[in-house]
């Protein structure tokens, strides 16, 4: 072998190493393709993309609202409100903390997305059925059911989630806001307090906020 | 007496027509559920009622221009822009190209054996299989071919220099070069092989530091009858490395004939 490398020439190893770049160039293009992330929707109050809450925190701490981030339980939250974009991925003990958080002291739950939720979850925060919406990941008009000063101002909203509660959820909850395949935003009484289950948080996404009355909805919904 | 909002008007999405339901469509679909409590549902539109009433209807500002006016500002106006559509570069172009050519092969291959679609691409990937290695060993022996014919000189140089050779080794690669045409350096390995039988034989010393024609004066100076024949292996040795000509067959006869001249 060494035999062989000592026989090339300096055009053979130029012509090796032309080759040796090409294919790493090649290399590199495919990975940098590779690591572009796929666009999704994070419903983080961090993420400035179409899928983010950033504009939402933006639009409600503008709006007056106090809003802050809290990694505590909820039985220590000293806050009236708590909005949850991540209910799945909180535990039985967790979830037991957000039931007396509600129940107990008369607080306010939002829950943003009752995708993957589950069973004991739904069953101690008593959360809607859900139902998909016919049209799938389509942008939908929705109206408000009923006047209430939680959506205050608003006469149509625009999202594109896939998620509804049906109308059997009724008369446990109550439909705020409503299209054609049922509720995408419900709420009803747990103990001395109220829960908010957003079927479907596209609508306060960075990409939607600004259509329709998205903005007045998350004003009125979430700043109360 | 309760009364309840009007429904909303109809709304048009994606052109079929579809109709936002209003609170009576709730109720109905409560009613209509099996094992329905009349009790339950009016404690739902006593929700209903409480859900309507309790906090004033506050006068704000305009959140829709407040939100558009965030969405402006520069860290999140370039995220919320349509995502531009990917132009293809070169390599995806010369995949895509690719991948349109086996398309026609496959096709084409479909058509020709009445073959299924599964049927013909294997077969086809078999055949592509087949060509790839063949082209790469064909490409392995050529490249083998163009070092050895490097390495083979270097090798030969090698025994030539080995001062542990014996003259009948160096004769017998001497003549395995001369079967495969390289004549200059089989002429160049007989030499080797006639300075180390002169050495052998005790007329000249070996030193791999002499010229040819100090071997030559060295031969002539021991009055040896083997000069004539060292003479003219040595003129054969010195056109086939240094002259300009090609050397050929008959050289390389003329070589092996002078030392086969000396030897006796």
């Amino acid at each position: 072998m060494i035999r062989y490398v000592r026989a090339l020439r300096p055009g053979d190893i130029i012509v090796l190493a032309i080759v040796a770049v090409a294919l790493i160039v090649a290399g590199l293009a495919g990975a940098t393709r590779a690591e572009k992330p796929p666009y999704v929707d994070t419903y983080s109050t961090h993420d400035g993309d179409r899928g983010g809450f950033l504009a939402l925190r933006r639009l409600l701490e503008r709006e007056g609202v106090h809003v802050s981030e809290s990694n505590r339980h909820p039985r220590f939250l000293n806050a009236d409100r708590l909005l949850l974009s991540k209910l799945s991925s909180y535990g039985k003990v967790d979830v037991d903390e957000l039931r007396d958080f509600v129940a107990k002291r008369g607080k306010t739950l939002v829950i943003l997305g009752v995708e993957g939720i589950a069973g004991y979850a739904r069953r101690t925060l008593r959360l809607p059925n859900e139902a998909s919406g016919p049209d799938g990941p389509a942008t939908y008009d929705a109206r408000p059911i009923v006047a209430s000063p939680l959506i205050a101002g608003v006469s149509r909203v625009v999202g594109d989630g896939t998620l509804r509660f049906g109308h059997e959820s009724f008369p446990a909850a109550v439909p705020l806001v409503a299209e054609a395949a049922g509720a995408v935003i419900s709420t009803y009484t747990v103990g001395r307090g109220r829960i908010i289950a957003i079927a479907d948080p596209t609508i306060f996404t960075n990409r939607l906020l600004g259509k329709a009355d998205n903005a007045q909805l998350a004003v009125s919904l979430l700043g109360a | 007496m309760t009364t309840f909002p009007p429904a909303p008007p109809p709304i048009v999405v994606r052109g079929k027509p579809q109709f936002s339901p209003a609170l009576a469509e709730f109720v109905y679909a409560a009613e209509r559920r099996k094992g329905a409590d009349p009790r339950a549902i009016a404690a739902g539109l006593a929700r209903v009622r409480a859900a309507a009433g309790g906090l004033p209807f506050a006068p704000r500002r305009d959140p829709a221009a407040l939100a558009r006016a965030i969405l402006a500002e520069p860290d999140l106006a370039h995220q919320q822009r349509k995502p531009i559509p990917h132009e293809k570069d070169l390599i995806e172009r010369f995949f895509d190209w690719l991948d349109s050519i086996l398309n026609k092969l496959f096709s084409g291959l479909r058509k020709a054996t009445n073959l299924s679609v599964g049927a013909s691409r294997s077969l086809l990937l078999a055949l592509l299989a087949l060509a790839s290695f063949g082209a790469i060993a064909v490409l392995i022996a050529i490249v083998k071919r163009r070092v050895e014919r490097r390495i083979g000189p270097l090798a030969l140089a090698r025994i030539g220099e080995d001062a542990a050779a014996t003259p009948a080794q160096l004769v017998i690669a001497a003549r395995a070069r001369a079967e495969r045409g390289d004549y200059a350096t089989a002429i160049g390995l007989i030499f080797a092989a006639a300075v180390r039988a002169l050495d052998e034989r005790g007329i000249v010393e070996y030193d791999a530091a002499r010229t040819p024609g100090e071997y030559r004066r060295a031969v002539r100076r021991s009055q040896t009858p083997s000069a004539d024949a060292f003479d003219a292996l040595t003129r054969g040795f010195v056109l086939a490395m240094y002259g300009t000509d090609a050397t050929d067959a008959l050289d390389w006869a003329g070589a092996l004939a002078a030392y086969e001249r000396l030897s006796v």
